[in-house]
């Protein structure tokens, strides 16, 4: 009897039905708002499912009723309907996301894909998931990484073959591990299980133009470079060589070139040591040769053998630092053209601070230097020599100077000397060329194709430098060119015209009333006579 | 369906507001408030350019949307008319696009101060009319995708404070879903996003038409119709 009172009284109000959906509701919002499986809204939807499964149990006998009147019906028809409304739009919504017509009308086509990065989109082989790690803290959030999603949504767009997955560092910090993700802001692109990481610095570029530093969205080239490298995975081997105090490629010290070994390892070229002395010939699988900065003298064999292996069509990046001497090398360098000075080059008017010898060397045209070029990124080239051109001994060379100091710089010729000033007839005069390619092709068979670049100094490899805002991509680029890696595609950031008004101060006092004030007032003046009319009648 | 019936509910809705104190302080409200940012836009800051007028403007819209469509049908239902209306041969479908037409048209004359904007915009400057035109585009889908479902919401209560406050509540909670979505991962926080409001709108503000966006308009105020028609009907009966 009392468990029946019990039960009419839930009947009468309603309570568990109330409390039932209310804790539903409640945990549907939490789930929404932060869709963390935690304790307290499985607890909410757990009560609040109770909650409906009591208040139906209770109210059987009503429930069964009310399904049976026509009201029940003809609103159980009309929800029916809703539903199948619901679905067809959900349907077609579906189908309109899954296959988007798009048409930027920008002027400048902000919003359109190069034809570069489309032809790297529809050779993908198969699927590409793209991964962005990103943050809700607006601290690292600047308007480029918003420019960053968006452009990665017109690739997701563009191709079938790319998923987009923009994932919130804070809140799965596993995945970000799982992936090597210590950045915020940072892509990842993965297919067929190799990766291609792009962090923020490479796609958030400055540009110093005029001396203060813009920022510079470079998103479409990192982007599409990663998806080029992503598709084609075949590894090229450089081989450093040592044995002359070469700046050693292991090493975390600041004269080491740890930095820019991890940087050829992530674009997928494996590093290699060569001690030229214990080898009868370079291995077949030298993508190229890399002397950074010997101390001391190469034997007549060891030249012999890069001798050799360039006449093969090798590759060789030399970087010979100043006060060293170079006349081991001399029978390569008599073969390409290429006369070291004995001198350090000094620019006064392009140098970072305080080191006037510290120079920032001007860019050619060159594939080395023109993505650099574009996007005005610095290189910093500390305690470099000239290096000059002459005639080659090898026909068919072709040189090309990338990076020359200024007008105003010079190769000086006594660097011990106290004052840092250009001395005519002993100094040489800038610009002073400080790095040059070559080009070779046999004569007699126009399918061995050497290239060589020789640098006058090695300074800029190192640790202590890689932070330089350029001067890894130099490497890098050097070593690409060289191993005609062609995966770096330079495509230039694009920037809006900005569009301005041409406003005198009287113009500007004319909208500000018209717009502000005469326009509203107007629309206020004809409500109150059409209410002051209409109250008159 | 006879377009003589919708236009003669229509031409009495607009009239209706254009008799009334609220339609002339609403449009004046709207009017001041995107002339004071077209004043700070093209005048102080030089910009030639409408995206931020209408970006900002659509926001606005959100707040003055539920004041202009809480009357469509709450009204009809409070001073009785409703009643003549559920018996008098015109079909649900005539009436809810009658009122429909209205409040759109309404939203036209609000929109007309834009083009003053635009006139001033090109004598004194040089916009790219590629994003004003998607601008344009982007702006009267999501004006009419508001009063779609503003209407709906007119729909629920004759009392007209309570249309305001659930039109208000529904427009507000399509624009915040989004950041439901920020918070979610995987496909909940596709849809969440896909949803929103804000993630439709950007593409033409940028310049960008994109198909999938017009889709999502034409939806929302196709759905805030039939809705609208279902709930009137389910009254009816």
């Amino acid at each position: 009897m009392k468990k029946n009172s019990f039960l009419l009284q839930l009947r009468q109000y309603n309570v568990v039905w109330l409390i039932g959906s209310l804790v539903l509701m409640l945990g549907g919002i939490f789930l929404i708002l932060i869709f963390n499986q935690t304790w307290w809204n499985t607890i909410c939807f757990s009560l609040g499912v109770l909650g409906l499964i009591i208040f139906l149990m209770i109210n059987l006998t009503q429930v069964k009723e009310t399904g049976k009147q026509r009201t029940t019906l003809a609103r159980a028809n009309l929800t029916l309907v809703a539903i199948a409304f619901l679905a067809i739009l959900c349907a077609v919504n579906y189908i309109a996301a899954r296959h988007p017509i798009r048409a930027d009308l920008t002027a400048d086509k902000l919003y359109t894909l190069s034809n570069e990065t489309l032809r790297v989109l529809k050779k993908l082989k198969g699927p590409v998931i793209i991964s962005f790690f990103g943050t809700s803290n607006p601290n690292h959030n600047p308007p480029q990484v918003a420019q960053a999603k968006q452009l990665l949504r017109e690739y997701q767009e563009a191709s079938n073959k790319i998923h987009l997955d923009i994932i919130n560092v804070d809140k799965n910090p596993s995945m970000a591990q799982e992936y090597g993700v210590t950045q915020y802001n940072t892509v990842v692109f993965e297919s067929g299980g190799h990766r291609q990481t792009v962090q923020e610095a490479n796609y958030l570029t400055y540009a110093f133009d005029g001396g203060r530093p813009t920022p510079q969205f470079s998103g479409e080239s990192a982007f599409t470079t990663a998806l080029f490298k992503l598709e084609n995975t075949k590894v090229k081997t450089i081989y450093f060589t040592i044995g002359h105090g070469e700046e050693d490629i292991m090493s975390p010290e600041p004269n080491g070139m740890n930095a820019f070994r991890q940087d050829l390892q992530n674009e997928n070229y494996v590093v290699k040591t060569i001690n030229l002395l214990t080898q009868s010939k370079i291995p077949q699988n030298a993508a190229a040769i890399f002397i950074a900065g010997p101390r001391k003298p190469f034997q007549f064999s060891e030249i012999q053998l890069l001798q050799n292996y360039l006449k093969q069509g090798g590759k060789l990046i030399l970087c010979l630092a100043p006060l060293v001497p170079t006349a081991d090398f001399e029978p390569i360098l008599r073969d390409f053209g290429i006369k070291y000075g004995n001198n350090v080059v000094e620019d006064p008017t392009r140098f970072a601070y305080p080191d006037i010898r510290s120079i920032i060397p001007q860019y050619e045209y060159s594939k080395i230097v023109n993505k650099l070029s574009n996007g005005n990124i610095f290189s910093i080239l500390p305690f470099t020599r000239s290096v000059q051109t002459v005639k080659a001994a090898w026909p068919g060379v072709v040189q090309t100077v990338f990076l020359e100091s200024t007008i105003h710089g010079w190769g000086d010729s006594t660097p011990t000397h106290p004052t840092a000033t250009f001395r005519p007839g002993i100094d040489l005069k800038g610009p002073v060329p400080v790095a040059v390619s070559c080009n070779w092709t046999s004569p007699k068979n126009a399918k061995i194709k050497s290239r060589v670049v020789f640098y006058g100094g090695s300074d800029f490899l190192t640790n202590q430098l890689s932070q330089a805002p350029g001067n890894l991509n130099l490497a890098m680029n050097t070593v690409d060119w060289v191993t005609l890696n062609q995966s770096n595609i330079s495509i230039r950031p694009k920037t809006e015209q900005p569009r301005m008004m041409m406003l005198s101060n009287h113009a500007e006092n004319v909208i500000y009333y018209l717009s502000v004030w005469i326009l509203p007032l107007l629309v206020l003046a004809f409500g109150g006579w059409v209410w002051y009319k209409r109250r008159a009648i | 369906m006879s377009w003589r019936k919708v236009s003669a509910i229509a031409k009495k809705d607009l009239t209706h507001y254009f008799s009334s104190p609220m339609g002339y302080v609403v449009l004046a409200v709207f009017f001041l408030v995107t002339g004071f940012f077209f004043y700070l836009i093209a005048g102080k800051a030089r910009m030639a350019s409408m995206t931020p007028v209408f970006q900002n403007a659509i926001i606005l819209l959100l707040f003055l949307t539920p004041m202009i469509t809480m009357r469509l049908w709450s009204e009809e239902e409070k001073s009785g008319t409703a009643e003549l209306l559920k018996t008098s041969p015109i079909s649900t479908w005539e009436v809810v696009l009658g009122k429909y037409l209205a409040v759109c048209a309404f939203g036209g004359v609000m929109l007309s101060v834009t083009l003053v904007y635009l006139l001033i915009m090109v004598e004194y400057g040089n916009p790219d009319m590629g994003p004003v035109l998607t601008c344009y585009i982007g702006f009267i889908l999501g004006v009419m995708a508001y009063f779609s479902l503003g209407l709906l919401a007119s729909t629920f209560s004759e009392n007209q404070i309570i249309s305001a406050v659930i039109a208000y509540g529904l427009l507000l909670m399509l624009w915040v879903i989004g950041a439901a979505g920020n918070n979610a991962n995987g496909p909940i926080a596709k849809l969440l996003k896909y949803l929103s409001f804000f993630s439709h709108t950007s593409d033409f503000f940028n310049g960008v038409i994109n198909s999938t966006h017009i889709v999502y308009f034409v939806s929302l105020i196709v759905a805030g119709l039939f809705f609208s028609v279902k709930v009137l009907e389910s009254k009816r009966s």
